[in-house]
This record gives C-alpha cells, structure tokens and sequence, in this order.
C-alpha cells in the first residue's frame, strides 16, 4: 500500500483568509486543499485521506465544532486542529475534548501556526505507521488454518502444549507440528516475537 | 370566638359581628317601658275620671226621672180614685136606693159596686154604710174576684175612726185617710196590704145625709206602678208628711218582710238630719255616706188630671196629706259600676302596658343595635389605613376619622369646622382646588398625587372624592377617601428601574456580543494580511534582488499585528467587567426573576413553582446579570408552554452539593429538537430560531463569564430542562 502524499485540508469560510492561508503552506512547501464550508469538505471526507485539517470553529451553516463531531464517526483519520477566536477559550476546551489534536487562536503568529501544522503532519505520518504495521500484522495472521488459529489463541492464553492437547483432544506432537508450522507461516523465529505479532493484531483499529 | 348566626343577620354584613348586651337591653326596656306605661295612664285616669261623673250625671238625671214619673204616677192614682168616688156618691143606683131602699135598689147597687171593682182593680173594699155606722152594701176585692158580702156578714162600722171622722163632713167633702197598713182597733191586719180609705158622704134627693161612700185603695197598687219606675240602682221611697215610711227600702225587700217585728219599723223615721232637709225644702238631694236621696215633696190630691174636678171641694183631713218622694241611691251600687269601669279599664290598659313593655323593648334592642353597630364601624373606620374625610359644601372638615391624626397630627375634633385650605396650605390646596370644584360639581374624582409631608418627606396619594347629594340633588359636599401608596409607587418605580437596568444590561451584552463579531471581522483580513505577507517573505527569502520588498512585506505584516493588537484592545475594553461581581443569593435571585415573569405566567394561567433549597450557599458574580439569565430561561419557557395545550408546569429549582450550586429551570412545554444540540446556543444559526434564541446566547455568554455552563435536557415527562452549575464561593 502506498501512503498519500501529506495534505492541509483548510475549511474557513473567510475567502480572504483561506487563500492566504494556502498562499502561505505553499510558500513552505505544503500541498494544501481549500473548503469554503463544512459541507463542501464533508462532501469529499474519506478515511483514506492523509494530512490535517485546519478548521474555523466560526462558520455559519455547520460550525466548525459541528463538522469535527461528525468526522469522528469514522468518516476520516485527519488530525484536527481547531481555529478558534480571540479569547474563546471555553470552544477551544470543548473542541479538544470533542477529539481535537490541536487549537491555535486567531490571530495567530504565521511560524506558531506553521509549526503546529508540521507537528499535527508528523502526528498523522506516525499513526499511519502504526496503522500499516498493525495491518500487516494481521494480514500475516489471515493465512493459518482455523486449526492453526485455535492453536495459536491457546498458546497466546499461555498454555503449555499438554494443556492444548488435552484441550483440542489431539496428540502433543500434533501440538508441536501445528506451533512449528505456525511459527514458519508468519517468518518467525522464537516464542516472544510470535507473541508480540500476536498481541500487535489484537489492537484496535484506530488509535 | 364563634359567633351565633342569628335570624336577623345577613350573611356578609358586619352586622354578624355586633355584640349584643342583654343586660343593657333588659335595663332599657325596663325603664323604657314604665316610661311608657306611665304616659299611657294618664289618659286613662282622665277617661275614667269623666266616665264616673258622666256617670253620676247621669244617675242624678235618672233619680230626677223617677222622682217626676213618681208624682205623675201619684197624681194620676190619686185623681182616678177621687174621680170614682164621685162618681159613686152621685150615680142613680145610690139615689134609686136611697128613695126606696129595698132589697131590690140594694142589689143593685151592689151589684154596680162589684162592676166598679172588678173593672178598676184598685179597691179592696166598696162600702155604702149606713148613718148608724152598719155597712149596707159591701164589695170585696177577694183577690180579683170581687163578691158581694152577704148580709149576714156585713159588720157594725160605727166606732172606727174613719166613720167618726166623716160624720162631721157636708155632701161634697171628702174624707181621706192616710196611707198605712189595714189597721183594725191598733191591730196590723196585714201588713202588705196598706189601704187608703176615701169617702164622702151622700145625702138624698130632700138634702138629708143618709150615708157615706167608703173606698178602700189598695196601695199596693200604687207600690207596684211605682216601683216600675224605679231606676236600676236607686229604689223609690214615700214618706208620709210626718216622716214615716208609707213604701220604705224595708218594703222593697222580700225577705225583710218575714223579719219578725216587722210592725215596728211602720213608724220608723228617716235619719234625723235627713228629715229636718226634707222639711225645711220642698226637693233637694241628701248625699250621706251610704246613699244618695233626692227628694221631693207633693200633694198627692193637688193632681189635675180631671178637669171637672176642679170645681169639687178638697178634701180636708185632719193630717197635712203631703208626701215625700224619695229616690235613693246607694254608694254600694254607684261604687259596684265604677269598679267594673275600672276592672274593663285595668285591662284593656294591662294589655295596652303590655304592649308598651315590647315596644320598649324592640326600641331597646333597635337603639343598642345600632349604637354598636355604629362603634364597630367607626372603629373599622378610624383603624383602616386610609383617611377617610367628609368636607361639605364650603369646604369645611365635618369628619376625619383617626387616619388624619397619623397622617397630620390633628385630631378629629381639632379638624372639625376646619377649611381645607387651612389644613392643606396654600400650595397644596390650589393643587387640589380643581378636583375639589369637580367634586362639587356632582362628579366622582380620582387622581393621584404627591404631598410633601412636615416639611421633608414626600408621600404619593391616591384620592378618590365622592360626591353627597341631598334630596334636591344638590351637593351637600363630598367623602374624601385618600390612599397612602408611596411604598406601592415606591415598589413601583424600583420595578421600572429594576427593567430599565435589565435593558441597559441586556444592551450592554449585545454590545459586547457585537464587538466580539466586529473584531472577528477586522481580525479575519488582518489574518489574510498576516498570512499573504508571511508567504511572500518566505517565497523572497534567498532572492537578493528583492531584500527591499522582502522588508515592505514584513512591514505589510507589523502592521497587520499592529492593528490586531488595537482591535484586541478596544475588546478587552467592552469585555464584560468582573469588578461589580459579589456574593450572590441564587433563591433570591430566582424568587426576583419570579416576580418579573409572574405577570405573563399569569395571562396564561399557570403558576411558577419554586422549589428552592434552604440554606442555599452563595456563589460568586452579578446578581442582576444571573437574574437576567433565569428570566430569560423563564421566559423561554413561557413561550414554549404558551403553545402548548394539556399540563403546563414552569418551575424553578436550586440545588447543592459541596461544590456546586445547580439551578433548573423545567418546563412542559414543546420539546427542543435534541438534534439542534449546542447550536440553540450558537449566534450563527442562521434559521428562523436565531432571534428566540438571542437569550439564550446572552444566558450561556452570562453563565460562561461565570465561570459556568450552560446546558439543557428533555424533561422525562415532556418540555425541556435547563440547567446551569455555578461554583459555590465558599466551595472547596
């Protein structure tokens, strides 16, 4: 899987704002893609985007708060970082506990604000990382047999393999057989590896 | 104390509450009363008093009656025997008899006396006797069947009075003895039978005297037809000239007749003093202690009821032949019909007193009714808090109740006949001469105005003046009713200053609402500013050509700053200001918004419920500014039951823990949209709501500066609730 190219996607219904806005991620360098509204964004939202999404909380039609709890239903993984008011302190509180990453207050400094995108970017990177690992993890589980996965979720439990074998009522050496071939289909080579891909696989989805 | 409910007393006037003395009304009746039966007896006094010499009057006139119907009855008597005696002494049979007197003539002429007898009645004995004293003819009376004596029986008369007395007598005379008893040789013969014996003496046809005619009048006869005249209560007596009984009260009396010794009162004489008046005057009235007697006395021969008589000669008996007629009447009879006058009188005056006690006795009742029905009244008058006043025509005080003497420090009576100029001054009085001539004019004034009382302190007065009309619709003057309501207009105006602070606050917010939008405003191209020249300083930062641009850029982007930093400021400024923040009593806070919202919880008929934890602690901020925001819950709610039908409940809530002090406001009214979620709190909702909903944005902007939030929930049983969590200020 080949990860997106990082975006800021920029919802501010503020014209002016908006394309200086972009004016000044494209003058360091950043792809970044513009929404004069909630909806417009919410129409092209998609969990395979990539990047962070820089969000006015002040936006008549959907607020901005509005926007960020419907996105939490799985709609994206964008980081989230919330443009608030002078002063209005009590929506930033609500925003960060609603999930936010991040809030800045307008007016900003130009280098705070480009920092803050750079550390939410780099946030994003990592948790795709995370993500692939863990997906990739699983996928390696995909190919064992029901037997095999039997097997494995007793050894996870910490079973010895009499235990398993008097448990699944087949012979020790079937056990073994079944732990070896195991240990050969997922590449590795001792008990604690096996374990940590194992318990890698278990975690959510998302963070 | 519970208070009889009595026949006379309306429900619902203050006649229920009147005391009734009955002992006071007992006394009063009492005296009233004897008042009363006193007045009444003096026409009844009078009344009898004229009655009984009315009635005496009367007596005396019926004693004159009997004693004038006596006489004629005497004279007539009197003058129809003397007519049959001459009659008899001159008839034909007599002569016949006297000429030739055989057996024949006699019998006839006694057979013409017994015609005599039986036709009159009158004599018990019709007699011819003889010179020599032998009766030659002799008719007795023989109780109405008159007989002819036979010969053998007729007696020898010769040696009795009455035939001594008439030998002396010449033909035409005639001989008449007294009224008495039949008396033979001084023996009573019989006592009920007196006679009266008439004779003359007859002569022939030659003149000789050959006998008399003898007539025996019965007096009872006489005693009979006077005792027809006799009037109820009086008795009729006849006394001889000499003062003895001829038909005396002994005779009247049937029982006394078979007294033994009857015989001696023949002779009985009057009392001495009572005979010595008759005979010193003819008629008079004898008035003694047991009887009254009017008397007369007469001749009972000087009758002139025959007019051939007068011409006979008189007779001329040896007594005075007068008589005195008596008409008695007894005190004992004259007193019995006065007492029944005055039994009938007692009577008719025990009922008539009677009556005259129970009209004492209502007036007791009425009279001590009223009078404390009027304390009550005027003590209801002097305490009421109003000043109540009556100013007649010229103006002058007639009556102040006790209002006044608070009010102005006079009492009633030194108010009394005073102007109201005088009482008022002059200042106020030209203020209230308008109202005052309006009054007076017939009409019902009110009005409202404001006294400076001694000197200093101003009192607002509600006065209304009520105009008295006599009969002629005239204005007799007016009833001044007048009103302290300064506390009241107090209230009042603290109330609108109270609304005018709500208002100014209300403005106040909404400015500050505003500067925040108008910051945002000057803040987003400010940003865009910020931004465009950031991105070109970064874009010119190797290029060496444009360091000169590179600088204005930075400048473009100071600038920038410079003005956000001033349109941060004048924010700051209108920033809600914390200083007038203090301790806060949420109950009361909640009870003043209450009164604020009573007015229209009221026009839709439901009331608000306050439900307020006691010893609720305080918390920290603006009392008017948390007030606003309950009001304007309160007011939400209102509107949001006013579309509702069904059960419609507002109501107000304080609670506490250790921290936090909880306020909900609860309604039943539409239910909020839970989808709308925080947004009803949002300036930018664009719909239709947003204006209702501009206090609610005010109320969480309220609630955030203090520090709190502002949220709300679906009432479980229908409507909404609001709620909001304030830091208690003594919290922890």
């Amino acid at each position: 899987m080949i990860p997106q190219a990082s975006t800021v996607y920029v919802v501010d219904d503020d014209n002016a704002v908006r394309e200086a806005l972009q004016a000044l991620l494209s003058s360091v360098g950043l792809e970044c893609q513009c929404f004069a509204s909630a909806e417009a964004f919410l129409a092209v939202a998609d969990p395979t985007l990539r990047g962070c999404l820089l969000l006015d909380v002040r936006m008549p039609g959907m607020s901005g708060l509005e926007l960020q709890r419907k996105l939490q239903h799985g709609k994206t993984t964008l980081q989230i970082l919330i443009i608030t008011g002078h002063g209005d302190v009590t929506m930033a509180v609500r925003a960060l506990k609603a999930g936010a990453s991040d809030f800045i207050e307008k007016p900003f400094n130009e280098q705070e604000l480009l920092d803050r995108i750079q550390g939410c970017l780099q946030d994003d990177i990592e948790r795709w990382h995370t993500r692939q690992s863990l997906e990739q993890a699983r996928a390696r589980f995909l190919v064992l047999t029901p037997r095999e996965n039997a097997v494995m979720e007793l050894i996870a439990a910490g079973h010895h393999t009499k235990k398993i074998a008097g448990l699944l009522g087949i012979q020790d050496r079937t056990v073994d057989v079944h732990r070896f071939n195991i240990m050969h289909k997922l590449g590795v080579r001792t008990l604690a590896e096996l374990l940590r891909l194992w318990s890698l696989s278990r975690q959510a989805p998302s963070d | 104390m519970k208070f009889p409910r009595l026949w006379f007393t309306q429900a619902h006037t203050l006649h229920r509450v009147v005391q009734i003395d009955a002992r006071r009304i007992f006394w009063h009746t009492l005296l009233l009363g004897l008042l009363f039966s006193v007045l009444l007896a003096i026409p009844f006094v009078i009344y009898q008093q004229a009655e009984s010499a009315n009635r005496l009057a009367q007596l005396q006139i019926d004693q004159e009656r009997a004693i004038k119907l006596a006489r004629n009855a005497i004279h007539q008597e009197m003058d129809a025997v003397l007519s049959d005696l001459h009659y008899l002494s001159s008839q034909n049979e007599l002569k016949d008899y006297l000429a030739n007197p055989s057996p024949g003539n006699r019998l006839e002429l006694a057979r013409g006396y017994r015609a005599m007898a039986r036709q009159t009645s009158l004599y018990d004995q019709i007699r011819y006797i003889g010179l020599d004293g032998m009766e030659a003819v002799r008719v007795n009376f023989n109780q109405r069947r008159p007989e002819i004596v036979p010969d053998a029986l007729l007696q020898d008369k010769r040696d009795r009075y009455y035939f001594q007395e008439m030998l002396w007598l010449s033909p035409g005379q005639i001989y008449v003895s007294p009224l008495d008893p039949n008396v033979e040789h001084d023996n009573v013969i019989d006592i009920h039978n007196p006679v009266m014996r008439f004779g003359t003496p007859v002569a022939d046809s030659q003149g000789l005297i050959r006998g008399m005619v003898v007539l025996n009048y019965m007096g009872q006869h006489l005693r009979n037809k006077l005792a027809e005249y006799k009037g109820q209560e009086s008795s009729i007596w006849l006394l001889d000239s000499t003062g003895n009984w001829l038909f005396g009260p002994a005779m009247e009396d049937e029982r006394d007749a078979q007294f033994p010794g009857r015989a001696l009162q023949r002779h009985d004489r009057l009392s001495p003093r009572l005979w010595q008046q008759m005979e010193t005057k003819r008629s008079g009235v004898h008035q003694s202690e047991a009887a009254w007697i009017r008397y007369e006395r007469i001749n009972p021969l000087m009758g002139t009821g025959i007019p051939d008589w007068t011409n006979i000669v008189r007779p001329t008996p040896a007594q005075d032949p007068t008589w005195v007629i008596a008409v008695a009447l007894s005190r004992a009879s004259m007193q019995a019909a006065g007492s029944a006058l005055r039994k009938k009188l007692a009577m008719v005056y025990a009922v008539l007193a009677g009556f005259a006690f129970l009209a004492a006795g209502i007036i007791a009742f009425v009279v001590h009714r009223n009078g404390a029905l009027t304390r009550v009244m005027e003590q209801v008058v002097d305490h009421l808090p109003v000043m109540i006043a009556y100013v007649d025509a010229e103006q002058r005080y007639r009556f102040n109740n006790m209002a006044y003497h608070r009010v102005f420090g006079l009492s009633p009576k030194a108010m009394y006949g005073k102007t109201l100029r005088a009482v008022m001054g002059e200042a106020t009085y030209l203020r209230f001469l308008p109202y005052v001539q309006q009054t007076l004019a017939g009409n019902v004034v009110s009005f409202e105005t404001q006294l400076t009382y001694q000197g200093t302190e101003v009192l607002d007065m509600a006065v209304t003046y009520l105009p008295d009309f006599s009969r002629q619709r005239t204005v007799r003057g007016f009833y001044a009713m007048v009103n302290d309501i300064t506390l009241l207009k107090g209230s009042e105006r603290r109330e609108r200053q109270r609304i005018l602070e709500m208002a100014q606050i209300s403005r106040m917010t909404s400015m500050q609402e505003m500067a925040a939008e108008i910051a945002h405003e000057i803040n987003q191209p400010l940003a865009a500013m910020a931004m465009y020249s950031e991105a070109g300083q970064r874009i010119l930062e190797h290029e060496t050509r444009y360091v000169q641009v590179r600088t204005w850029l930075k400048a473009i982007n100071t600038q920038a700053k410079r003005a956000s930093d001033v349109v941060r400021r004048v924010r700051r400024f209108v920033q809600k200001d914390d200083s007038n923040f203090a301790s806060v009593d949420l109950n009361q806070a909640i009870r003043d918004a209450a009164l604020l919202l009573e007015h229209e919880a009221q026009s839709q008929g439901l009331a608000i419920t306050l439900d307020l934890a006691p010893d609720l602690p305080a918390v920290h901020g603006g009392q008017v500014l948390l007030e606003q925001v309950i009001f304007n819950l309160g007011r939400r709610a209102l509107l949001a039951l006013a579309k509702q039908a069904g059960t419609r409940h507002l109501s107000l809530t304080t609670r506490f823990d250790r921290a936090w002090v909880h306020v909900e406001v609860r309604d039943t009214g539409l239910d909020l949209d839970p989808a709308l979620g925080d947004q009803i709190f949002d300036s930018f909702l664009t719909s239709m709501e947003q204006s209702k909903n501009m206090g609610l944005i005010l109320s969480r902007t309220i609630i955030e500066a203090h520090a709190g939030t502002l949220r709300y929930v679906p009432n479980p049983g229908g409507g909404t609730v609001f709620m909001f969590s304030l830091a208690r200020e003594d919290g922890q």
